[in-house]
């Protein structure tokens, strides 16, 4: 497998000198499987507090027309 | 107040998994990124880094729209924060647009980061209008911005980020 690489433009450099390609390091690289894995980590736990909210909401309608509360008005008191 | 480019990078035959500028002049106030980009992967994030700083946990505010709801979410990264734009699941040849804008980003103050994206997509999915906020809670100026597609992909060829200092 290739090594990925980098467009890198030092800014301290005249222009016309300044850009260069390099191979990401290996530092580099295993950093960008770490944000990988963290930013599904985070993706994981947002879409698992959304179903949390999602159930809640469900479990509170299914309560509030048992009450006898149409579902409309149970739609409208848990926000839904 | 005036815009000053200061450079574009524009990408070449074959891709990069990263753009960077280093050395960034510390002679202006605010930083202004504007990216027009596009993965050769499947993966529609990409992940800014300032300063090549791992240690930081960027806070992370976003709202958006994605083709069929409207989020909203907060979250925190540690070394970076991300951001949507097109890939190789949406429509060929269309790229994305970004703008970054790093305030008072030469001052000993925390950096308030602000950026806005879209992405392009001839369909109900995999669209992401994003308003997002981060935090860089450093007090070095910037003086390094690099961008990195997730996992092994590339940013393709013409994808263009084009760097302005404002005064």
């Amino acid at each position: 497998m290739e090594t990925p690489v980098k467009v890198v433009v030092d800014l301290s450099k005249p222009k016309g000198e300044r850009e260069s390609i390099i191979p990401l390091t290996a530092e580099e690289i295993a950093e960008r499987e770490a944000m990988a894995i963290e930013a599904q980590a985070e993706q994981d736990a947002r879409e698992a507090e959304q179903q949390a909210k999602a159930e809640a909401k469900a479990s509170a309608i299914s309560k509030l027309t048992a009450l006898g509360l149409t579902e409309e008005e149970a739609l409208a008191l848990v926000g839904a | 107040m005036a815009y000053e480019l200061i450079e574009t990078i524009e990408v070449g035959s074959g891709g990069v998994a990263a753009l960077e500028f280093t050395s960034i002049p510390n002679d202006g106030v605010h930083l202004l990124l504007l990216l027009s980009s596009r993965a050769d992967n499947g993966e529609q994030a990409f992940y800014t880094t300032i300063n090549n700083s791992g240690g930081y946990v960027y806070p992370q505010r976003y709202q958006g729209f994605n083709g069929s709801s409207v989020q909203s979410a907060s979250r925190d990264d540690n070394g970076f924060f991300f951001n949507f734009h097109n890939h190789s699941g949406t429509t060929t040849n269309t790229f994305s647009n970004t703008s970054l804008l790093i305030s008072n980003y030469a001052s000993s103050s925390f950096k308030s980061i602000s950026t806005e994206s879209s992405t392009e997509n001839n369909s109900t999915s995999s669209i992401y209008n994003l308003i997002h906020s981060a935090l860089y809670e450093s007090t070095s100026a910037v003086s390094s911005i690099k961008m990195t597609q997730q996992l092994s992909g590339n940013f393709v060829q013409y994808t263009t980020a084009s760097l302005y200092k404002i005064y």
